[in-house]
């Protein structure tokens, strides 16, 4: 408690100081008054009690060391001082700040993205106690599933490893009635999950065992609470209806604060009961009956508790009796299945998260990199401005002035700087992960919770960053500076570079060389991303579609409540509307477009022939979809109306060409018949699959590949099934214009939203775009993208701040050199030399630091490779372009200065030393 | 005169006061005076060792410090014994005794 009281003495030091001085004053008199009682005159009694007091400032300055903290009072009075300073040198203070201030943002919205995808703890109970069990393929370990309702009853049941495990599906639904439909992800969950997860919801109630049996379609819903306060946050919104894909749902619940389910990219926004499943999953085959009780589904993630004490460890043995007994209750689903125990993911798709986290690595190595090199200038600026110091400081010395006090002044000083710079990166952090936001919110048509609000992990991060930028970049000048040559200093020019150098070839400032060659690491590796990112736009555009004058309606039935045979009919409607619209030359539907994201996989095989079974990805079509999309057909024909309409028609399939050459190298695909088979992936199997396993389809016709993925390097094996055998809810309407009707692409796309209005008001429809918006917003070129602005955001503050820091300590160099050119120039040298002079030194210093860059930006490019699209990691024209930009960016900064130094007066300069 | 502030034991000064403060408030001039009388003028006690002492006396919450007139109607800062100061002037009384004890049988005086 003493220090607190010294604390508080602190401020209240003026007030102490004077009752001390009051206080000896009182004991001088006192003293004076016993001289006089003992026989003095007044003028002697005085004088004798100030003799016998002593000196009375020395006494004061003794009785105050014991109250006050010696080392906070000087950190306040360094900070005052240094506040003074940087107040006095505002050009100085701007610049120093504005470095930082980028630094450091660079690092917090960095770590802000970093912290919200690996790092923030999960928003359910003891996370390190949840484990998911996956379902792996024996044959193909990289093939895991999930599980359907009937199995999970069985796991749940049956495990002696887990205390309780709960269930769920994460699936978009519509919210909200007719027009004003928004798309949500909801997550389909069993009764025991939040209990599960240790979490309750903060009002109502949550689900009920009977609500989650297949079957049991009990309307209710359990909302997040960011839905709450996006729905005004009104109390009365329990017991209210919301509509859910066009059903009105009861709200039986609100969730408490920060609680996103299972996932952390994004919200889970409502939870419903697993009762409900058919009803909104919007899973294939949605109406072909109850896909809930179907055991051969896998559309429910488990997530278990472990029991306590249970570990890993020592759950195999109880893992490996669970997969027998499953086997045993599951003998078509689980042959040859094994069941796998692993953290959850945190993300909805990935099974698991070490990809993320190297990325996440990478970008917080790049980011450093800048705060590094934003550091480096610091330093620079610094010791430059330490230079013209050195007078004061050497004079502190002489004067008693202990080196570690002169050393803590610097720093505190240096640290005035961080917090400020540290001020400015949050805001920077902060308007840059909005923007981010902004820009991932197009992609998404969900909630995304990238937290923009700074956390208390963010201020601390950001705390963090100033502490690390303060001990590198003013450490070590004021360690240089304080090292006093007492005499040496007081007696030179002040300011005037002095420093004897024993190796002259070296650059005279290897941290502007160190510098230069971090930011031409980080320019390098932003010149390959722009590359790739400029190769990513072409390889987009080679869907294998003709993208001229299409448009793609995406449309989902499912979310206005319809059910397939509704559905079917609503799209057969359209498109024959679609069709008649003056100037569509053609229309037709498919459940997927090329780069979608969506994969549809199935296993394929010759009829009669399961050894040759092997993935393909499936797309169902109507009969104008060809056309429409220009696929040429290659053989053969498209479907016709009798078969994309009517799932009782004869079974035909269309294949591409990759699939075509794997199942019949040798000769035609044309007429032959292939069967499909179980689906072992986590991709939607089609409507009424286990009844078609041993149908034979014939083939009827041939396609070019398409290119499902940015990412693939051939195009995948694919085929099509007629629209009625491969539905999906979820549809794309092809629709290709003959020419763009007058008014262009946004009249276009009114007309086309208009008939979808027209034909039923009801249908929500999620997204009206030209094929070439379509491909130009898809999130693989997003996160393409997105690496190329980062680098290049990167690349161009470190080439700034590095170039913002050759050119201070050039032209500070000049200045300070100045007597010294002036004597060369009044000895005969001539402007120009000078000026080659100041060149050559900056030559050197580029040369150094190009080179060393270079070594970098080999290294970087090694690591990230792998994320370049179709660019070398040793590309020659990022590799003369970044080096070239520098160079020239460089040589401009030194060329200013230069110039200067050639309009030195010697005359001036020589009077003045 | 015989002694200065080198010559007194660390922490004897803090005895001293608080022994002088046991019967009644005083001032530091008046505490200086005291000493100089309870030793017989064998002890004066310097202002630039009484001060700090004084302040550190008080941070520890031994004593405390109110301003009052003196006898001849001077403004003055009075010190007080606290009850913690009271234990350990005791503690310090039993300390001392025992030290002066062993110290004089080293020397052979006892």
């Amino acid at each position: 408690m003493q220090w607190l009281r010294k604390i508080a003495a602190l401020f209240r030091r003026g007030k102490l100081d004077a009752e001390m001085a009051e206080e000896m004053r009182a004991h001088i008199e006192l003293q004076t008054d016993r001289n006089i009682a003992a026989g003095m005159d007044p003028d002697e009694a005085r004088y004798a009690a100030l003799r016998q007091f002593g000196n009375v400032g020395s006494i004061q300055e003794q009785a105050r060391e014991v109250r006050r903290l010696r080392w906070l009072e000087d950190f306040f009075q360094d900070f005052r001082h240094g506040a003074r300073l940087l107040l006095k040198n505002p050009g100085f203070t701007a610049a120093a700040v504005a470095v930082l201030a980028l630094g450091i943002g660079a690092n917090t919205a960095v770590f802000n993205l970093v912290h919200t995808l690996l790092l923030a703890p999960a928003t359910y109970a003891r996370p390190s106690e949840i484990f998911r069990i996956q379902s792996q393929d024996v044959r193909n370990p990289n093939k895991t599933r999930d599980f359907s309702y009937p199995a999970y009853r069985d796991i749940r049941k049956g495990n002696a490893i887990f205390s309780d495990a709960l269930a769920s599906a994460l699936t978009i639904v519509g919210v909200g009635e007719k027009g004003d439909t928004r798309r949500a992800a909801a997550a389909v969950v069993s009764a025991n999950y939040f209990s599960v997860l240790g979490v309750a919801p903060v009002q109502g109630r949550g689900f009920r065992p009977e609500e989650e049996k297949p079957g049991a379609a009990s309307p209710v819903v359990i909302v997040s609470h960011l839905f709450w306060r996006k729905h005004g946050g009104d109390p009365a919104m329990l017991g209210s209806t919301i509509a859910i894909n066009s059903r009105p749902f009861t709200v039986i619940g609100i969730m408490p604060e920060g609680f996103t389910g299972t996932t952390s990219l994004f919200f889970t926004e409502l939870w419903l009961p697993l009762g409900v499943f058919d009803l909104v999953a919007n899973r294939g085959g949605a109406g072909a009956g109850n896909l809930l009780a179907d055991p051969a589904r896998a559309d429910l993630e488990i997530l278990g508790r472990l029991k306590p004490g249970m570990t890993v460890a020592a759950a195999a043995p109880a893992l490996r009796a669970l997969t027998t007994s499953l086997t045993e209750s599951y003998p078509i689903q689980q042959k040859d299945q094994v069941l796998v125990m692993a953290p959850p993911s945190r993300f909805a798709s990935l099974s698991n998260d070490r990809a993320v986290a190297w990325v996440g690595a990478l970008l917080m190595g790049m980011a450093a990199i800048v705060l590094l090199v934003a550091c480096l200038n610091l330093t620079n600026m610094l010791l430059a401005r330490g230079t013209a110091r050195r007078k004061e400081i050497a004079l502190r010395l002489a004067l008693g002035g202990g080196r570690l006090r002169i050393v803590r002044q610097l720093l505190t000083e240096g640290l005035l700087l961080a917090l400020l710079g540290g001020g400015g990166g949050l805001l920077l952090a902060r308007w840059s992960s909005q923007l981010l936001m902004a820009s991932l919110g197009r992609m998404i048509p969900i909630d995304l919770v990238l937290a923009t609000e700074p956390q208390p992990a963010l201020y601390a991060a950001a705390a963090g960053f100033c502490l690390f930028g303060t001990l590198v970049f003013a450490l070590g000048p004021a360690l240089k500076l304080s090292r006093g040559d007492v005499v040496t200093h007081l007696k030179e020019h002040a300011g005037e570079d002095v420093v004897r150098r024993r190796w002259n070839f070296l650059p005279r400032h290897p941290l502007v060389s160190l510098q230069i060659a971090l930011s031409l690491a980080l320019l390098t590796s932003a010149a390959l991303f722009m590359r790739s990112a400029l190769a990513a736009e072409t390889g987009a555009a080679e869907t294998g579609l003709r993208a001229k004058n299409l448009f793609l309606i995406e449309l989902d039935a499912a979310l206005g409540g319809h059910d397939q045979v509704q559905a079917q009919e609503l799209y057969r409607r359209l498109g024959e509307r679609l069709a008649a619209l003056p100037g569509v030359e053609s229309a037709g539907v498919a459940t997927d477009v090329p780069l979608s994201g969506l994969d549809f996989e199935k296993s394929v095989q010759r009829a009669g022939e399961p050894k040759s079974a092997s993935s393909a990805k499936w797309t169902g079509v109507g009969e104008d979809y060809f056309k429409a999309a220009g696929l040429p057909l290659l053989r053969g024909r498209a479907f016709t109306v009798v078969e994309a309409t009517q799932s009782g028609s004869p079974p035909v399939v269309i294949v591409n060409e990759e699939l075509a050459k794997h199942l019949w190298p040798e000769g035609d695909a044309l007429g032959r018949y292939l069967q499909l088979g179980e689906d072992g992936t986590a991709a939607d199997p089609v409507a009424g699959d286990r009844n078609h396993v041993a149908a034979a389809y014939e083939v009827v016709g041939i396609v070019p590949a398409t290119r499902h993925s940015l990412f693939e390097s051939n195009p995948d094996m694919g085929f099509y099934l007629p629209y009625a055998r491969g539905f999906q809810s979820h549809v794309f309407f092809h629709v290709k214009l003959a020419a763009l009707l007058p008014g262009g692409e946004t009249a276009t796309a009114d007309q086309l939203r208009g008939l979808v209005g027209e034909v039923d008001s009801t249908l929500p429809v999620l997204s009206l775009k030209s094929c070439a918006e379509m491909l130009d917003d898809n999130i693989q070129i997003w996160i393409v993208r997105f690496g190329a602005v980062l680098f290049s955001a990167f690349g161009g503050l470190a080439l700034s701040i590095a170039v913002v820091g050759v050119y201070g300590v050039v032209a500070y160099s000049v200045a300070r050199r100045s007597r010294e050119i002036g004597i060369r120039m009044a000895l005969g040298a001539r402007p120009d030399a000078v000026q080659k002079m100041i060149l050559g030194e900056g030559a050197v210093m580029l040369g150094g630091g190009v080179g060393l860059g270079l070594v970098l930006a080999l290294g970087i490019g090694k690591v990230v490779s792998s994320l370049l699209y179709r660019v070398g990691a040793l590309d020659p024209l990022a590799f003369v372009a970044a080096p070239g930009l520098l160079a020239v960016a460089t040589f401009l900064a030194c060329w200013l200065p230069a110039r200067r130094a050639t309009k030195v007066d010697p005359m001036v300069v020589l009077r003045a030393g | 005169m015989a002694t200065n502030k080198a010559d007194l034991l660390q922490g004897t000064l803090d005895l001293l006061i608080l022994k002088s403060l046991q019967n009644e408030p005083m001032h530091g001039f008046g505490i200086a005076v005291r000493i100089q009388q309870m030793s017989q003028d064998m002890l004066t006690v310097e202002q630039g060792s009484l001060y700090p002492a004084l302040y550190r006396l008080e941070e520890q919450g031994w004593i405390k410090a109110e301003w009052g007139v003196s006898d001849n109607n001077r403004k003055a800062k009075f010190y007080t014994l606290t009850p913690t100061g009271r234990k350990q002037l005791q503690a310090e009384e039993q300390s001392w005794a025992n030290l002066s004890i062993a110290i004089n049988r080293v020397l052979g005086n006892a």
